[in-house]
């Protein structure tokens, strides 16, 4: 059985989705199952011009592994990447991806949806959303920790 | 003891810049530290703000130790 890997990605380039694909897959796995993050436009009713992605990078990093703990805690996973890109996007681009292995498929998926969650709890990310009538910080989530 | 203070998003704005270098007579908590900041910074508001020390979300009563980097920022909208 081949070692389970991490693979953790925080890019102002393009993500690499099939090359992420490529990663995981694993004869050992007979499952690969991918979660894929684009911006949307329209949001909330306006076209989006541009989102740019704020990131603190080596926390992000240090939260990907801490969901990677968390998700190969509940779930029997092969090989997982975590990706998330920063920088200027515009709509239908890519921003984050969980691609996951795994030997039967539920863990995979699970291991996506789970996963899409606590990245939106824990990942240190904002928007900044640009559209034709107002450039505004989007709205977080703080139920990663007590605020101040 | 000294410490590392990094601001993000809307808080990096507001403090008008991204990272201060500290130095503190005693071992204080992160809100402390806050509250501190936001004396010294018109305009900065911490309320609401998440702390992270050392690349790890912390309480805001965590107290911070010699050489911690100590993180304040917005609510995450990451994905």
């Amino acid at each position: 059985m081949p070692e389970p890997k991490n693979i953790f990605v925080v890019s102002s380039e393009v993500l690499d989705i099939t090359g992420y694909m490529t990663e995981v897959t694993d004869p050992a796995y007979g499952a690969v199952a991918s979660f894929v993050g684009t911006v949307r436009s329209p949001n909330l009713g306006e076209d989006v011009l541009y989102i740019d992605y704020e990131g603190y990078e080596a926390m992000i990093k240090t939260q990907m592994q801490v969901m990677a703990d968390e998700l190969r805690a509940r779930l029997e996973l092969g090989h997982l990447v975590l990706a998330h890109r920063l920088g200027r996007l515009a709509p239908g681009e890519a921003s984050i991806a969980i691609v996951a292995s795994s030997k039967h498929r539920k863990d995979a998926l699970l291991a996506c949806q789970t996963g899409i969650d606590r990245a939106k709890d824990l990942l240190p990310v904002w928007k900044y959303e640009v559209n034709p009538k107002s450039k505004t910080w989007v709205k977080g989530n703080s139920s990663a920790s007590t605020p101040l | 003891m000294t410490v590392q203070v990094l601001f993000f998003a809307s808080l990096r704005e507001a403090a008008n810049t991204r990272e201060l270098h500290l130095s503190l007579d005693s071992p204080v908590s992160a809100r402390a530290l806050a509250n501190q900041l936001e004396n010294e910074h018109v305009g900065l508001e911490l309320r609401g703000a998440l702390c992270a020390i050392n690349e790890h979300y912390v309480h805001p009563d965590t107290l911070l130790s010699e050489g911690d980097t100590v993180a304040f920022f917005p609510p995450v909208s990451g994905g």
